[in-house]
């Protein structure tokens, strides 16, 4: 019996050592990526956290593009034209595409894709706003017919859930249905995948890249290593050593204390992506103790945000007490409107909102995963000690993503969960700002902004816009925002052509592997 | 006139004897000390988040040094122990308890034995920290499902023990001679057969504390044991596992200390087990 524990134990603990690489073997012009988790499904369309649209963002292509300066380029979509008079918006389809099926990409497959889209939640919702019906017109012409005059959608439809799949392949799959296999466009094609161990997604020899400069996911995309290998791995010491032992090419999402070692390892190359998204906590805005405004007021004018990105990133080098909601400092949409006094805490005012709550002690579901160890876990225990020494009791529930995913989902579950943004083409599709969107924030005033935001086609007037609704969301609190972080991975020296801009952190296809 | 050789030494005088034994119950009286005296021997709270002071090595103010939270490894390692021998006590006597009723059923009537057998074989069929593992998963993180999750698991082993003494002392001249007169069976159990199968239990017993002590760490460590509000040594290895090259002391202490314990539970169950054994009283 003894010897069972013991044996358990230490075959725990050696598998937390330096691990066999779980991909079998690869050419020297693979590029091998060691990443937290895959996600459970390959279907961006039919999930909202961001991490879950990896492979698709490698192997699926939208209408357009974003380059590294967040502006949507030509991508299937050649070009496209607005008619503010009759309200379309007209996509000009390019020729010739092919799915990794084989079959030729037609405006069916474009309208079949862009109506799952709308029916979706989180993103697909806006463009369903902003629209009342998709059609084609002929075989290489897509129409939407607009509610009103915008000019966001060319940028919307960057995003990963908007890609472009075969009608073939979405054929009676609603927008919470995952598709069987994603039949995309894309350099890359997937050829294995195994949830929990590896998906490998192979050069497609039908691809034909845009003749455009690369930038981001716009332009010309490489692909220049044969495969590419997304392994998952939960511990960043193993993802590490993954790549410090040969057994992988890049290793991401690593916390920086590791940051200074590697610095001064000769054999691989830090990354580090300033700016690259808020960590950020959602509230629970349509039931439960957290729909009350004031004692939303309360945690966020409780919590004293410094020590909780410090106990997230562990160096102030790599991160910032940053209030604007687009965390990007050089996107035009960077605002610190309405956060005076962001980040540092006011226990009188706390005390006279908990009294104007009426908060009786009860505990507050705060959801949280440790497979975002960094991103979720550590700002969510530091800001649960801070918030007990106000009386303020959170019930830490602490649960494998998969079920962070469905149980967010269900407004009677939970009262806060944690959450990271990113910086969005625009902030119009932000998702929070969404009310079927996990925390559920409905505001007349806020549906009044967006719907502003998303018809102005003035850009000064736009980034007015903006900053009233970031004015208003420090007032109403559907949401906060701890500080903005940087990202941090590492690569074999050798690799090249490194994502460096937070505008297309998830993109690997023009990654240069290292030379046989 | 011959003297009368010396009347061999009881099996506790021989356990005291034993310089390994001896080590084994200094090391464990302290680390239960220390354990018991933890809120007397420091100031700190071992779960509180000091994010300006983390990861310091060993230093006047913290002996242990701080983790990646600035948690105070001194008081972990303290607190910890508190919790991880709590769970082994625990656990060893609900383990014990349940395997010497149902041993001792199996063992003396023939009926149970084939029904409760089968059942356990099943049990034992599965790898133990699978398991432990599931019943965790269930019941979520905490520390009494780690205390039910162990309790499973380690009943069968023991039970097996008491139900296979049972199987030859019944058939004892004496336990026939009892029968015969008309002595009750509970009382055949509980006079007779029970106090004869102590010493085997008590050897068992150091092995189940040590199961459950390492159990506990294991589950911890993989994230299914106590919960985010408890501190047991596994939960403090798990978190340091991905520090080991640049904060050693996070690893090193915990560590130490259920090694320690382990090791020292082990060297006492031999010792006990030797010391015990009729056939080594001569010696």
């Amino acid at each position: 019996m003894r010897s069972i524990f013991r044996r358990a134990a230490s075959l725990l603990l050696s598998a937390l050592a330096i691990s066999a690489v779980h991909g079998g073997p690869a050419n020297a012009a693979d590029l091998r990526i060691v990443v937290p988790q895959l996600p459970a499904a390959l279907d961006p369309t039919i999930t909202t956290l961001g991490t879950n649209w990896l492979v698709a963002a490698n192997a699926c292509e939208g209408l357009t593009g974003l380059d590294d300066n967040w502006q949507p380029q030509p991508m299937l979509a050649d070009s496209w034209t607005y008619d503010d008079k009759a309200l379309t918006l007209t996509f000009k389809l390019r020729p010739g595409m092919k799915f990794h099926s084989g079959a030729t990409m037609t405006s069916d497959d474009v309208v079949a894709s862009l109506r799952r889209y709308r029916d979706s939640a989180g993103t697909g919702a806006v463009l369903k706003n902003l629209t009342s019906d998709v059609t084609a017109d002929g075989s290489d012409t897509v129409v939407l017919k607009l509610t009103g005059p915008t000019g966001i959608i060319p940028g919307l439809l960057t995003l990963t859930p908007a890609v472009i799949m075969s009608k073939a392949a979405l054929a009676g799959k609603s927008a919470t249905q995952a598709v069987d296999t994603i039949d995309c466009t894309g350099p890359y094609k997937v050829t294995e995948f195994q949830a929990d161990r590896q998906a490998v997604l192979t050069r497609s020899a039908d691809y034909k890249p845009r003749a455009e400069a690369t930038s981001g996911s716009a332009g010309a995309k490489k692909a220049p290593a044969d495969r590419l290998i997304f392994l998952p791995q939960a511990e960043p010491s193993v993802r590490r050593d993954n790549v410090l032992t040969g057994g992988a090419d890049i290793a991401t999402t690593l916390p920086f204390d590791f940051y200074a070692d590697l610095k001064a390892n000769a054999a691989v190359q830090p990354v580090v992506i300033n700016d690259n998204q808020s960590l950020t906590a959602v509230f629970n805005t349509m039931k439960g103790p957290m729909a009350n405004v004031a004692l939303r007021r309360a945690i966020y004018h409780a919590l004293e945000m410094d020590p909780i990105m410090l106990a997230a990133e562990g160096d102030q080098a790599f991160y910032v007490i940053d209030p604007s909601w687009v965390p990007d400092r050089k996107s035009v949409w960077y605002s610190k409107a309405g956060a005076d006094g962001f980040g540092t805490p006011n226990k009188d005012l706390v005390k006279k909102l908990l009294a104007e709550a009426g908060y009786k002690g009860e505990a507050l579901r705060w959801l949280t995963s440790k497979d975002f160890y960094q991103g979720h876990y550590l700002p969510a225990l530091t800001a649960q000690q801070q918030l007990e020494e106000y009386g303020i009791k959170i019930d830490l529930q602490v649960m494998p993503a998969a079920t962070y995913i469905q149980t967010r989902s269900d407004a009677d579950k939970f009262d806060i969960f944690s959450s990271f943004l990113p910086t969005y083409v625009d902030p119009v599709v932000i998702p929070y700002l969404n009310a079927t969107y996990p925390g559920f924030w409905s505001d007349p005033k806020k549906e009044e902004l967006v719907k502003k935001l998303a018809t102005t086609s003035d850009q000064a007037a736009r980034v007015a816009i903006w900053a009233d609704i970031q004015k208003l969301v420090y007032d109403q609190v559907p949401y906060i925002k701890f500080g903005t972080e940087a990202s941090f991975s590492i690569a074999r020296k050798g690799v090249g052509d490194l994502t460096t801009s937070p505008a297309n952190t998830q993109v690997f296809y023009n990654v240069v592997p290292v030379a046989k | 006139m011959l003297d009368a050789p010396p009347a061999p030494a009881g099996p506790w005088r021989r356990l005291l004897r034993n310089r390994t034994a001896v080590f084994a119950l200094v090391v464990l009286a302290a680390l239960v000390a220390l354990a018991l005296a933890a809120p007397y021997l420091t100031n700190a709270q071992p779960l509180r988040i000091s994010p300006g002071i983390r990861l310091k090595p060993p230093r006047p103010q913290n002996w242990f040094g701080t983790d990646h939270l600035g948690r105070d490894m001194f008081a972990l390692v303290l607190f910890g122990g508190r919790t991880s021998l709590l769970v082994g006590l625990v656990v060893t006597s609900i383990a014990m308890s349940v395997a010497i009723v149902l041993g001792l059923a199996a063992g003396f009537y023939r009926r149970v034995d084939l029904v409760l057998m089968r059942l356990v074989d099943g049990l034992m069929a599965f790898p133990s920290i699978v398991l432990a593992t599931a019943a965790a998963g269930y019941l979520g993180p905490s520390v009494t499902t780690v205390i039910v999750a162990l309790s499973i698991v380690l009943v069968a082993p023991v039970l097996r023990v008491v139900r296979g003494q049972i199987l030859v002392l019944r058939e004892l001249p004496m336990i026939e001679a009892a029968r015969a007169v008309g002595v009750p069976d509970r009382r055949i159990l509980s006079r007779y057969l029970l106090p004869a199968i102590m010493s085997p239990l008590l050897v068992q017993a150091s092995f189940i504390f040590s199961a459950a002590v390492l159990g506990e760490a294991a589950l911890s460590f993989i994230g299914l044991g106590v919960g985010a509000r408890d501190v047991s040594w596994g939960s403090a290895l798990a978190e340091a596992r991905n520090y080991i090259q640049n904060a050693w002391w996070i690893v090193v202490f915990p560590g130490a200390a259920l090694v320690l314990t382990i090791l020292s539970l082990n060297l006492l169950g031999d010792a006990l087990r030797d010391s015990l054994d009729p056939r080594l009283a001569g010696r």
